[in-house]
C-alpha cells in the first residue's frame, strides 16, 4: 500500500489499510489491542486525512473510546478529535456523555478542561440539560482555579445557546455580576464572551452588569493591574477591551451620570491615545479597539460633547486617509456616492490646513484621468478652485492649466455642475491677481456665454462673477477662501456612522432621520454671510446668503445640494427670508440676521438696544474714544453675555446696532482655541477696525490678523489662541474699535478665556480621595476659609453651579450630606495636570455662609481656585444686577467701586 | 460574534491545519476551503486582509509560505482577529522557535492544543502566551 500512496493515490485507502493491517497484527481486530501510542498515533493520522478532505467514517467510535482512557495524553488526544469529527447530533457522543460528565464533576482539572472545551465546541442539546448545572457551579466557585473556569464561562455559553433556559436570568445577573468583577484575565475574557452573549437577549436583566463593564474598560484603559502576559504590544488585551465595548453596545443608555462619566473618559482616552505608529501590530490592536470605541459614541449613548474631544483627533489621524479614499471611493463607484459625503470631503479639507495642498494636489491628479465621474469633476473643481494656488510651483499647475483642464470637463457635465465649475473659475481668477489676459478673456468669454443661460442659477452666477471679475482686486474680499466650516456637528458622529455605512448600508435610512433629528436639537446654526455692494449696477435683489452646512441644518436637509452649492458660490441667493429659520436655531447667534432693525429687536436681545437697560459696569465697558461721544449702544448686556460665556463655549460676546462679535471656543488641557466672528450687520463697510488684546500674564494669547475693513453684511472669523501658564483669575480684554459713518466706536470686552475653562472634571473615588487629601496638609497647598454672604442656594443649586464650572462634585465622599466635595484637573504650562480638591462644609441653620477648603499640589493654584469659587459663590452674576437708566455716554470710571468688586475682570476692563 | 473557523493553508493550497466551530459536512468543507483558498491565494500585498466570502468575512495573513485565514461572522471586529493571528503566531513561534510550515505539519497535535487552548466554540478564551502553553509544556516535561 505504500506504493498506493506513493502514485498519489487516495491516501485515505491507503490509510485504512494501513488501520487495518494494524488492528489485524495487534490481533485484538480491534484498536483495544494496540499500543497508547499507536493509538494516538492512528487517532491524529484520521484527523490529518479528515482535515485534507476525505471523509473518515471508521474510527470513530477509536476516538471516542479514549476519551475513556485513564492517562491524560490519551484522553487529551480522545477529546480533541472527537471534537473535531463529530457534530453534536453523532450517535457515538452521546455514549461518551457519562465519561464527560465524570470528568466535569471530577476532582482532576486538566480532565475537567478538557471535558468542557469538547461541551464548549460540539456540546447538545441533551449535555446543556444534564451538564448546565455542574459548569454553571465550577464556573462561581472559589476554590476553581482560572484555568477551569475560564472553561466552564465558555462551556456554558454553548450550553446557553442550546438552551437558553439553562440560564435562569434572575439568578444570573447577580453572578455575572460578579464574574465581572474577575481579577484573571483569561476568566475575564471568556467571561466577557458569555456576558455578550446574554446581554444580546436580554439587556433589561443585565444593568447591574454596566457598572462592572466600564470598571473593566477603566481598568484595561489605564493599564492598572494587568499582567505583562496581557498587554500586546503595549496595549492591555486589545481583545478584551473589544469584547467589553461590544458588550457595552447593548445598553441603549447609560442613566447612571458617575458611569457615563468614566466611560466617557475612557473612550476620551482611547481616542486621544490612539496615535499611528510604525508597528503594524500595535496599530492594528489599538485600531480595533479604537472602531469598537466609535461604534459606542452614536448619540443615543453620550451627549455630543465628546465630539468635541475627538473632533482634533479624527483631524489629526484620520482625514488624510479618509479623503483619500473618498476620492478613491467617487473615482470607483460615483455613482452610488451621494452628494452629503463629497461635502464632507470639502469641509474635512476646509477645516485642515495641513491638508489643502494634497488635497488640491489629489483633485489635479484625478482630473488627468480620461474619464472621470461627474462627483469626482464636482469635488475636484471646488478643491481646485479653492486651493489650486497653493500649487502654483508644482508642473501642470499654473492658473492656466488647472483652468483648460476643468474646462475641458465642461461639456460633459450636467447643469448641477455648471454653477460650480464658474465658481471655481471665478476664483482662479482671483488668485492669478494680476490675471493674465489671456486666461482672463476666456473666462470673461465662458461667464458672458453662461449670462445668458436658461437656468437661473449659472445665469446669476455667471452675471456677478462676471461683474464682479471686473473689479479687479476687490474680487479678493468677496471671493476670499471659505471659512472653516463650524465644527459643532462632530465629525466623529459622521464619521462613525460611516464606517458602520461600510458595514449596513440599510440602516442608512435611519441615520438619515437621526442625522435630521440632531440637527433639529442643535442649535449650531453658523451662517457665512456676504453681501454685494450695489455699486456694479446689478443689484440682485436680495443678496444675504445664508450659508448652512447642508447636513447640520434640518431645514435644508432635504436641499442639501443647494446648500452646498452656495457654499461654493458665496454669491448667490438661497434663503431670501432669513427669518424663516426657528428661533430655536438661532440661539446662540453666531450669525447675523435681518437687517439692523430687526436684529434690534431681535427675540434673544432680552434688553432691546432702543430702551437700553443698562448697567454701570457695561458702560464703564464702553469707554469713550477721543472726543468722539460714544452714541452707539451695545444691544443685550455685556456683562452677562460675558457670564453665559464662562459656562458654555459659543455664543454672543457683543452686539450693537452696526457689529455683532461672536464667540466660539475649544479647550484642551492648557490650550484654547477661541474663533470671534466679526459681522458687520450693515449695508456699508466698517471701516477703521481694529481689535487688540490685552493679555493678563498668565495668559499667552495670539490673535490672527483682523482686517481693517469689514465689508457690508460680511462676517469675519479670527482665530485667537490661547494659551494658559499659570493659574490666575485675570480676565484677557478684547480692545475693539471701529469708525460706521462718523461713529467711533470703542468697546472693551472681557474674554471668556477664564480659569474654569482650564478645569477637566475627574471624578474620584474614596480610595483616591482621601490620601491625596491627607498628604496636602495644609497652607499654602491646602487653603480653608469661612465664606459669608453666600448668596442663598440649596446644596442641589451648589453642586449644579460647581458642575458648570467643571468642578466635579463626587457624591458620598462625605458623611455628612450638608457637605459637597468636588475634584477637578487643572492644565496650565507651568503646573501641567494637577489634581484640585475642594469641600464645602454649609450650615443648614445658615446658608449665607460655608466653610470653603481647597487643596491642590500648587499654592498659586490653591489660592486662585479659591478665590474663583468664592466668586462664584458670593456674586449672583444675573439677580444682582438692578437695571439702571441708560447713562451717559461719557460715563466715566469712577462709578462706586462697590458695584465693581464683585467682579474684578469687569473692574479691569472698566480701568484699562 | 465570533470565529466559525481557523485555516491554515500552504502557498500550493494544500491545507495544512483546519478548525471549525460550526458543524459543516466534509464537502462543505471542501467546497468552501477551495473557494476561499482560490479567493484569498490569488491576492496581492497591497490588497486588504479582509474579504468576504458567502456570509462568512474571512481575515487573512501570510507568514512567509503560509496563509492563516480565519472565517468570522459579519460581527465581529476584523482587526481584532487579525491581530489574533498575529498572537497565535507569536505563540507558536515561542514554542516552536522560529515556527515553520512544517513544524505545524509535523506538530499538528500540539497546534491543536494551542489553539484549543485560545478559541473555544468560536471565542477567544486566552491571550497570555504563557498560560496557552502551559499545558503543552507539562506534557513535553512528562513524557
Amino acid at each position: 500500500y505504500h506504493g498506493i500512496l506513493r502514485k498519489g493515490q487516495n491516501p485515505l485507502f491507503a490509510f485504512a489499510l494501513d488501520f487495518a493491517c494494524l488492528c489485524a497484527r495487534a490481533n485484538g481486530v480491534n484498536f483495544k489491542g494496540l499500543t497508547p501510542y499507536e493509538k494516538k498515533k492512528y487517532v491524529w493520522k484520521m484527523l490529518y486525512i479528515y482535515m485534507l478532505g476525505y471523509d473518515v467514517d471508521f474510527g470513530h467510535m477509536e476516538a471516542v473510546s479514549l476519551i475513556s482512557a485513564p492517562k491524560y495524553p490519551e484522553k487529551q488526544v480522545g477529546y480533541i478529535v472527537t471534537s473535531s469529527l463529530l457534530n453534536e447530533n453523532h450517535d457515538f457522543l452521546r455514549l461518551a456523555i457519562n465519561t464527560v460528565r465524570n470528568d466535569i464533576v471530577g476532582r482532576n482539572e486538566t480532565f475537567q478542561c478538557l471535558a468542557l472545551t469538547l461541551v464548549g465546541n460540539i456540546g447538545g442539546r441533551d449535555f446543556a440539560e444534564s451538564l448546565a448545572p455542574d459548569v454553571q457551579k465550577l464556573l462561581i466557585s472559589s476554590s476553581c482555579r482560572p484555568l477551569v473556569r475560564k472553561k466552564a464561562a465558555l462551556c456554558l455559553l454553548r450550553l446557553f445557546r442550546k438552551n437558553p433556559d439553562v440560564v435562569n436570568v434572575d439568578g444570573w445577573s447577580d453572578r455575572m455580576a460578579q464574574l465581572l468583577d474577575e481579577r484573571d484575565l483569561g476568566v475575564l475574557t471568556s467571561s466577557m464572551s458569555l456576558f455578550v452573549a446574554l446581554v444580546s437577549n436580554n439587556h433589561e436583566s443585565y444593568w447591574s452588569c454596566l457598572p462592572k463593564c466600564v470598571k473593566t474598560l477603566e481598568r484595561l484603559a489605564r493599564n492598572q493591574d494587568i499582567p505583562q502576559e496581557y498587554t500586546y504590544y503595549g496595549i492591555p488585551s486589545p481583545w478584551l477591551q473589544v469584547k467589553t465595548m461590544r458588550a457595552l453596545q447593548y445598553f441603549p443608555t447609560i442613566e447612571d451620570p458617575n458611569t457615563r462619566r468614566s466611560l466617557f473618559e475612557v473612550l476620551q482616552r482611547v481616542l486621544m491615545g490612539t496615535d499611528v505608529v510604525k508597528n503594524v501590530n500595535k496599530n492594528n490592536a489599538s485600531h480595533a479597539v479604537l472602531f469598537e470605541a466609535l461604534a459606542l459614541f452614536p448619540p443615543s449613548n453620550i451627549e455630543g460633547l465628546t465630539c468635541i474631544v475627538c473632533k482634533d483627533f479624527i483631524l489629526v489621524m484620520v482625514v488624510p486617509w479618509y479623503v483619500d479614499v473618498i476620492l478613491q471611493l467617487i473615482d470607483k463607484a460615483g455613482d452610488f456616492v451621494s452628494d452629503d459625503i463629497w461635502f464632507r470631503v470639502v469641509q474635512f479639507v476646509t477645516n485642515n490646513e495641513d491638508l489643502q495642498p494634497y488635497a488640491a494636489l489629489k483633485a489635479r491628479e484625478y482630473l488627468d484621468k480620461p474619464a472621470i465621474h461627474e462627483t469626482m469633476v464636482k469635488v475636484s473643481a471646488y478643491l481646485l478652485g479653492e486651493y489650486g494656488h497653493l500649487l502654483a510651483r508644482r508642473p501642470g499647475c499654473s492658473p492656466k492649466e488647472i483652468f483648460s483642464i476643468i474646462h475641458e470637463k465642461l461639456p460633459t457635465v450636467s447643469t448641477s455642475t455648471i454653477p460650480i465649475l464658474l465658481s471655481t473659475y471665478a476664483k482662479i481668477l482671483m488668485h492669478s491677481q494680476p490675471p493674465e489676459p489671456e486666461l482672463q478673456n476666456q473666462i470673461w468669454a465662458i461667464f458672458s456665454k453662461y449670462e445668458s443661460c436658461i437656468d437661473a442659477e449659472i445665469q446669476q452666477r455667471a452675471v456677478e462673477y462676471f461683474a464682479l471679475s471686473r473689479k479687479g482686486e476687490a474680487l479678493m474680499d468677496i471671493l476670499a477662501e471659505m471659512p472653516k466650516f463650524p465644527e459643532r456637528q462632530d465629525p466623529l458622529w459622521k464619521q462613525s456612522s460611516l464606517i458602520k455605512k461600510a458595514e449596513d448600508t440599510e440602516a442608512d435610512t435611519a441615520e438619515q432621520s437621526a442625522i435630521k433629528l440632531r440637527a433639529q436639537q442643535q442649535s449650531s446654526n453658523a451662517l457665512v454671510v456676504t453681501d454685494q455692494s450695489p455699486a456694479n449696477g446689478t443689484p440682485p435683489v436680495s443678496q444675504l446668503s445664508l450659508v448652512k452646512m447642508p447636513s447640520m441644518s434640518s431645514e435644508n436637509h432635504n436641499t442639501a445640494e443647494q446648500g452646498v452649492t452656495q457654499a461654493n458660490g458665496t454669491l448667490s441667493v438661497v434663503d431670501p427670508q432669513p427669518s424663516s429659520s426657528s428661533p430655536g436655531l438661532l440661539g446662540d447667534l453666531l450669525a447675523i440676521e435681518g437687517p439692523p432693525g430687526v436684529a434690534v429687536q431681535s427675540e434673544h436681545n432680552l434688553v432691546s438696544g432702543s430702551e437700553g437697560a443698562l448697567d454701570a459696569e457695561d458702560a464703564l465697558a464702553l469707554a469713550p474714544v477721543g472726543e468722539q461721544a460714544n452714541t452707539v449702544q451695545p444691544i443685550g448686556d455685556i456683562a452677562e453675555r460675558f457670564n453665559a460665556l464662562c459656562l458654555k463655549d459659543s455664543g454672543v460676546l457683543y452686539e450693537d446696532p452696526y457689529v455683532q462679535i461672536g464667540i466660539k471656543a475649544e479647550w484642551r488641557a492648557h490650550h484654547g482655541r477661541l474663533v470671534l466672528f466679526l459681522g458687520n450687520k450693515n449695508t456699508a463697510p466698517l471701516v477703521s477696525v481694529q481689535a487688540l488684546i490685552l493679555p493678563p500674564t498668565h495668559l499667552r494669547l495670539e490673535l490672527s490678523l483682523v482686517p481693517d475693513t469689514i465689508p457690508p453684511r460680511a462676517q469675519v472669523q479670527c482665530p485667537l489662541e490661547v494659551v494658559n501658564l499659570r493659574p490666575s483669575r485675570d480676565v484677557a480684554v478684547l480692545d475693539f474699535s471701529y469708525r460706521f459713518g462718523t461713529n467711533v466706536v470703542n468697546v472693551k470686552l472681557r474674554l471668556p478665556a477664564v480659569l474654569n475653562k482650564f478645569l477637566q472634571p475627574i471624578p474620584v473615588s474614596a480610595e483616591e480621595f482621601f490620601p491625596q487629601w491627607r498628604s496636602l496638609s495644609g497652607p499654602p497647598l491646602k487653603l480653608q476659609e469661612v465664606v459669608r454672604g453666600v448668596r442663598p442656594m440649596s446644596l442641589m443649586e451648589m453642586a449644579s453651579l460647581f458642575n458648570s464650572f467643571r468642578l466635579m462634585v463626587c457624591p458620598g465622599l462625605d458623611p455628612n450630606a450638608n457637605n459637597l466635595v468636588a475634584s477637578t484637573t487643572f492644565y496650565s504650562e507651568s503646573t501641567r495636570a494637577m489634581l484640585c480638591l475642594v469641600r464645602v462644609e454649609t450650615d443648614p441653620a445658615d446658608r449665607s455662609q460655608l466653610r470653603m477648603t481647597v487643596a491642590s499640589g500648587d499654592p498659586t493654584l490653591t489660592f486662585e481656585l479659591k478665590e474663583f469659587i468664592k466668586e462664584q459663590l458670593v456674586s449672583i452674576p444675573t439677580a444682582l444686577r438692578p437695571p439702571v437708566p441708560v447713562p451717559t455716554p461719557q460715563a466715566q470710571p469712577t462709578t462706586s467701586p462697590a458695584a465693581l468688586s464683585s467682579d474684578p475682570g469687569a473692574m479691569l476692563a472698566g480701568l484699562l | 460574534m465570533g470565529i466559525r473557523f481557523i485555516l491554515m493553508v500552504n502557498k500550493q493550497g494544500q491545507t495544512r491545519l483546519a478548525q471549525y466551530f460550526e458543524y459543516l459536512t466534509i464537502d462543505q468543507r471542501r467546497a468552501l476551503e477551495g473557494e476561499i483558498v482560490r479567493k484569498c491565494l490569488a491576492r496581492n500585498e497591497q490588497q486588504c486582509s479582509f474579504v468576504e466570502h458567502r456570509n462568512y468575512k474571512i481575515v487573512y495573513r501570510r507568514y512567509a509560505s503560509l496563509f492563516f485565514l480565519v472565517g468570522v461572522d459579519n460581527e465581529e471586529n476584523e482587526l481584532a482577529i487579525l491581530e489574533f493571528i498575529h498572537l497565535l503566531v507569536e505563540t507558536m513561534d515561542r514554542h516552536f522557535g522560529n515556527v515553520c510550515e512544517l513544524d505545524i505539519m509535523f506538530h499538528l497535535e500540539k497546534a491543536h492544543f494551542m489553539l484549543e487552548e485560545m478559541v473555544m466554540n468560536g471565542c477567544i478564551v486566552e491571550t497570555s502566551k504563557s498560560n496557552i502553553l502551559a499545558p503543552i509544556q507539562l506534557m513535553d516535561k512528562a513524557s
